[in-house]
């Protein structure tokens, strides 16, 4: 405290004096060096804790009356909010309600040349699947025997059947 | 008084035994509402003053037993300012090394009512209204919008000892108003 006057407990300017002193350490206004004056003197000086005491109940009853003193402006904000949320809602729904009526056919566009695209997409899908030359080729040879049964059973054949065809007896 | 430094105990408080369950508690229920106001008027922040008050009252567990009676509340004042400024300190060097990205508490109402009774808000609210424009003004300022003094007195293009006069006297009466200047 260098050029400040300390403050004593004495009559009601020292008091005064005392408290602005406790306000502006509370209110963290205070120059780090008369700041650290008071913190070290806080201990020893009941006076000056007192008013550091009635200071904090002043500043905090502030700052909370200003809180809710600012708190009535949130509702307009969060009715303008809401109005925009529910006109959101109401246009996606709209949009959900029309789609089928809006919304393009489903499938790809109907061009003369789709075909010919697909056909040419399987191709080279089929090309890449399989292999030019099949290993198993020369190694299997086809079997009558080795037809699966539900594969005989499937185009109406017995399994113990001959596959030669069957000729309808008159 | 290890802590505070203030005065110079006999012996040194870790070789005195540690204040007793009940004396800690009834310090805690003199003392805990002013300094929770303390902290509270120092930080604006309902969830770090309870967070410094359990720290200061900590160190009263740890140390306290060389305090003298009369002297117990300012030194948790003493105390809760000491871990407000390690706290800052603490804040500053995370914020410096990690950025913004300490967890803040949801944004809501604060539980103020849980420290300052609805009808000195009340009564403080008046106050301010009915205060002149000028004090109106600097109160708003510092306290609504956290401005520094220096800065309202550049904004307002005023002498900064006019300002802190503007505030003295505001502050003055608000407190007549809430009846402590009897």
């Amino acid at each position: 405290m260098t050029e400040q006057r300390w403050p004593g407990a004495g009559g009601d300017d020292d008091r005064a004096d005392l408290d602005w002193l406790a306000d502006q350490f509370v209110l963290g206004s205070l120059s780090a060096e008369d700041e650290q004056a008071v913190v070290d003197r806080l201990a020893d000086d009941d006076a000056l804790a007192a008013a550091v005491a009635r200071s904090s109940r002043l500043v905090a009853a502030l700052q909370a009356s200003r809180v809710v003193a600012v708190q009535p402006a949130r509702p307009t904000v969060s009715r303008a909010r809401i109005v925009v949320a529910a006109m959101a809602i109401a246009a996606t729904l709209a949009l959900v309600a029309c789609w089928p009526v809006l919304a393009p056919r489903s499938g790809p566009p109907a061009t003369p040349d789709a075909p010919r695209e697909v056909v040419r997409l399987w191709r080279q899908a089929d090309e890449t699947t399989w292999p030019e030359e099949d290993p198993l080729a020369e190694d299997e040879p086809v079997d009558g025997d080795a037809v699966p049964d539900w594969m005989l059973a499937a185009v109406g054949l017995d399994a113990t059947s001959s596959l030669e065809p069957r000729v309808q007896e008159n | 008084m290890t802590e505070s430094g203030g005065e110079q105990p006999s012996r040194p408080a870790s070789e005195q035994p540690r204040l007793d369950a009940d004396a800690v508690h009834t310090i805690y229920e003199r003392w805990h509402t002013d300094v929770r106001r303390f902290l509270l008027a120092t930080t604006g922040d309902a969830d770090l003053a309870e967070e410094l008050l359990q720290a200061a009252f900590g160190r009263l567990v740890e140390t306290g037993q060389a305090v003298r009676p009369q002297s117990v509340r300012g030194w948790l004042f003493k105390v809760a300012h000491n871990e407000l400024r390690l706290w800052k300190r603490r804040a500053a060097m995370h914020s410096r090394w990690l950025g913004d990205a300490r967890p803040r508490a949801a944004a809501g109402p604060v539980p103020w009512e849980e420290a300052i009774r609805g009808e000195e808000q009340a009564v403080v609210r008046r106050a301010v209204a009915d205060l002149p424009p000028e004090q109106r003004r600097v109160v708003e300022a510092r306290i609504d919008q956290g401005k520094s003094f220096a800065v309202i007195a550049a904004e307002e293009g005023l002498p900064l000892g006019t300002v802190l006069t503007r505030m003295r006297l505001a502050l003055g009466k608000l407190r007549r108003a809430l009846g402590e200047d009897t």
